[in-house]
């Protein structure tokens, strides 16, 4: 972009002949035709952006409005936002989907290090468990592996039967309000595998030689662990951290398949987006869906930036 | 100077752009691709949306055949594709401004289409349509206000099977379900647990279903919705029902807490076709399709608890409802005419949307029906014979409701809310509900 800055104005105030000039001239066509060359490729990824900011914005408008789809939308104001803190099911969605997040980020997070340190110690065959461990978290949140899920823990499932050699009676793991979503937590730290990867690519740029100097100074592991591995590797944490919380909040498909769309067992698998979908597309109340949605948005982003807010203090980048 | 360097580039970048260009381009107009409905021949297309299996829709088809045969100039398009989805189409359709002409409604739903207008006044055409041979009584299912806003497809009733087999082998016999008691009917299941040793429990019926707590509330003298929409349920019978259901699993007589997993599955999976169960509530007129599964070993009984006040109502199976938005609604109202009216549209379905509502057509159906069939008719029509509560049509919000109740109906159920908790919220619960659906 400088470039074709100075090339400009090199054109404008010199003549064409002598060749510096010449090359300038040449370079700035040359990096402005890459440039409208690659608007150009990027024209795709535009249109495609109208498909989501357009939503968007109906979606704001949608959400002052009362809208069933069978008759045009009604501009009711903030009432949709403040049925929102008044609906006991709303509040029930927000603990169900909070309660899912905080339990389930952090262990999957913990088994994803955890399993990367016990790799990154050099094992054999590690190509190997790297894609087995990542497979699930590829496949985890689709259709059917989450009834694939259901069925192993049902009440007639191979988990209830394993346990009924040892003698005991499982619970309803997928009837009982009180087992549904853990079994749903379960399915998710399954799915580790992505963090994983990421946990053990960063693992492998920590220098090999700040272990060995501890190690000479008489360090133990754990002493290890907290002073170099954890500081060094906190930007991929974090990263994981943020990405994992902003996926975790939006949860639906495994809440829908695993309850049929109902919320589960008494209220108990209904994450917030699921209720947003319920009101939208089972009750087929517009306005109060959009809202809810846009009552996520803003939970979300106050996440992250809550996130980024407090990483300067546990978060150590190279430079 | 020329700028041979360059040229080499920009003729492969050129190339690129404008292979991809083509290619978006195309997919672009592959997603405009259909919907051209304009009808051949000048004549009137009519679009009619159902849910059905293969095999279903092509029974539908056949029957718009012969609609067709007899109304050249009317040609009749089915959509149809699975249940779960269909809703969400129909309202999209609506909300498109594209609704069908035709199409199937469930009672349900009835009260929340009909209140916002977008259903047609069936009485406007009494040339095309004719209500007049229909019952009363079956028809108060489908009126909002003194309007008649869809027509029932058949009529049915919630009926228990149970598994003849089983009790067979067990050496029980079924007592007369005529007039049988919840007491009765407790015992009855705890005796065939007790002697299968646990491997069948006496029943799974499902409790928190809208029809069935319909029918314990009119044994009751009350009733789940009143004629103009308002709750006639009151927590104290809703209490009981639920104590009654508490005694019955605790006994032994109905299967054990989370052990019924409520997503659908074929027949042959489910508790009833597993031999888990010994019997199931279900709506009558599928009384065909569970017996074929179940090799011929169900009979169809009443609920218990009919004696002296019955409480069980004759429902519309599901209804035919014509857009008030349709191009065509003289022909669309013939159609739901001869789907109601003509015996000859009842020939490939016979009764498996229900006993035809007109008595001649229902009696002429009736003479030519498989067993199973002969055995759901002949069910229903001993049941009309008798006093029963009306069935009204279901209030905006009614969907609402019934979710709630089986949300209840699961914290009794692992005993996280005492029966009498459970007719209190749902009582707030059913009110809030169709408070706000009216608003």
């Amino acid at each position: 972009m400088s470039t074709s800055a100075t090339g400009s104005v090199a054109t404008a105030t010199g003549h064409g002949g002598s060749p510096p000039t010449v090359r300038r001239r040449r370079r700035n066509s040359a990096a402005a035709s890459e440039e409208r060359a690659a608007y150009v490729f990027l024209l795709p990824w535009f249109v495609g952006l109208l498909f989501t900011v357009i939503p968007f914005g109906v979606s704001l408008y949608l959400a002052f409005t009362d809208y069933n789809l069978l008759q045009s939308p009604q501009l009711v104001g903030l009432e949709n936002f403040t049925r929102i803190l008044e609906d006991p099911k709303a509040t029930q969605a927000a603990g169900v989907t909070l309660r899912y997040t905080f339990i389930a980020v952090p262990l999957s997070m913990i088994s994803a290090l955890a399993v990367a340190i016990l790799l990154n110690k050099g094992v054999r065959g590690l190509k190997f468990y790297r894609s087995v461990f990542y497979l699930p978290s590829l496949i985890g949140a689709s259709v059917a592996i989450v009834m694939l899920w259901r069925s192993i823990f049902g009440y007639d499932g191979i988990v209830n039967k394993f346990l009924a050699v040892f003698g005991i009676t499982g619970p309803g793991w997928v009837t009982d309000p009180d087992w549904a979503l853990v079994t749903l937590v379960t399915l998710s730290i399954w799915g580790f595998g992505a963090s994983m990867v990421i946990f053990l690519a960063g693992l492998r740029q920590i220098p090999v030689m700040y272990y060995e100097a501890a190690s000479v100074d008489g360090a133990g592991w754990w002493r290890q662990f907290r002073a170099i591995t954890v500081p060094l590797l906190s930007p991929v944490i974090f990263f994981n951290l943020v990405l994992g919380l902003i996926g975790s909040l939006q949860t639906f498909t495994q809440g829908f398949v695993f309850s049929g769309g109902t919320g589960g067992p008494a209220e108990s698998t209904l994450f917030y987006n699921l209720y947003l979908y319920q009101q939208g597309f089972q009750r087929f109340d517009m306005g109060y869906a959009s809202a809810l949605a846009w009552v996520m948005f803003i939970v979300i982003a106050f996440f992250t930036a809550l996130n980024f807010l407090v990483s300067k203090y546990w978060v150590f980048y190279d430079d | 100077m020329s700028l041979p360097p360059l040229t080499p580039r920009l003729t492969r970048r050129a190339a690129l752009l404008g292979a991809g260009s083509t290619a978006a381009l195309a997919g672009c107009s592959r997603f405009g691709g259909s919907g051209g409905d304009a009808a051949a021949d000048g004549g009137v297309e009519l679009s009619v949306m159902a849910w059905a299996s293969a095999e279903q829709a092509t029974m539908y088809e056949a029957e718009f055949e012969r609609f067709h045969a007899s109304n050249p100039d009317v040609t009749v398009k089915l959509e149809w594709g699975d249940v779960s989805s269909y809703q969400d189409k129909l309202n999209t359709r609506f909300a498109a401004g594209n609704p069908p002409d035709v199409m199937f409604l469930v009672g349900r739903w009835l009260g929340e289409y009909a209140s916002r207008g977008a259903l047609a006044d069936l009485g406007q055409y009494p040339d095309q349509l004719d209500l007049g041979t229909l019952n009363d009584a079956v028809l108060s299912g489908a009126r909002l206000d003194g309007t008649v806003y869809a027509v029932p497809t058949g009529t049915t009733t919630a009926a228990l099977v149970y598994n003849k087999k089983i009790l067979d082998d067990a050496g029980l016999t079924l007592p007369d379900t005529d007039t049988w008691t919840w007491q009765d009917f407790h015992d009855f299941n705890v005796a065939i647990t007790q002697a299968t040793g646990g491997k069948t429990f006496g029943t799974g019926y499902n409790i928190p279903w809208a029809p069935t707590i319909a029918l314990w509330a009119g044994q009751h003298g009350e009733t789940l919705y009143t004629e103009d929409g308002a709750l006639g349920l009151s927590a104290q019978t809703l209490a009981d029902y639920f104590q009654m259901t508490v005694e019955l699993r605790n006994a032994g007589g109905y299967a054990p807490a989370g052990s019924l997993d409520d997503q659908a599955q074929t027949v042959e999976a489910s508790p009833l076709g597993t031999g888990f169960v010994a019997s199931q509530s279900i709506p009558a007129n599928t009384f065909s399709d569970y017996n074929t599964a179940l090799d011929g070993n169900l009979v169809l009984v009443r609920f218990p608890g009919e004696v002296p006040t019955p409480g069980v109502q004759v429902t519309p199976t599901l209804l035919w409802g014509q857009a008030s938005a349709s191009k065509h609604p003289e022909e669309a109202a013939k159609l739901i005419d001869f789907l109601t009216n003509d015996p000859a549209s009842f020939e490939t379905r016979s009764a498996f949307l229900g006993v035809p509502v007109n008595p001649d057509v229902a009696a002429e159906v009736a003479q030519a029906l498989p067993a199973d069939g002969q055995t759901f008719v002949d069910f229903l029509l001993d049941l009309q014979e008798e006093d029963l509560p009306s069935y009204y049509l279901e209030p905006a919000g009614a969907g609402e409701i019934s979710d709630n109740l089986v949300s209840i109906g699961t914290e009794v159920e692992f005993g996280r809310m005492t029966p009498a908790e459970a007719g209190e919220k749902f009582l707030a619960d059913a009110q809030a509900s169709l408070d706000r659906a009216s608003s």
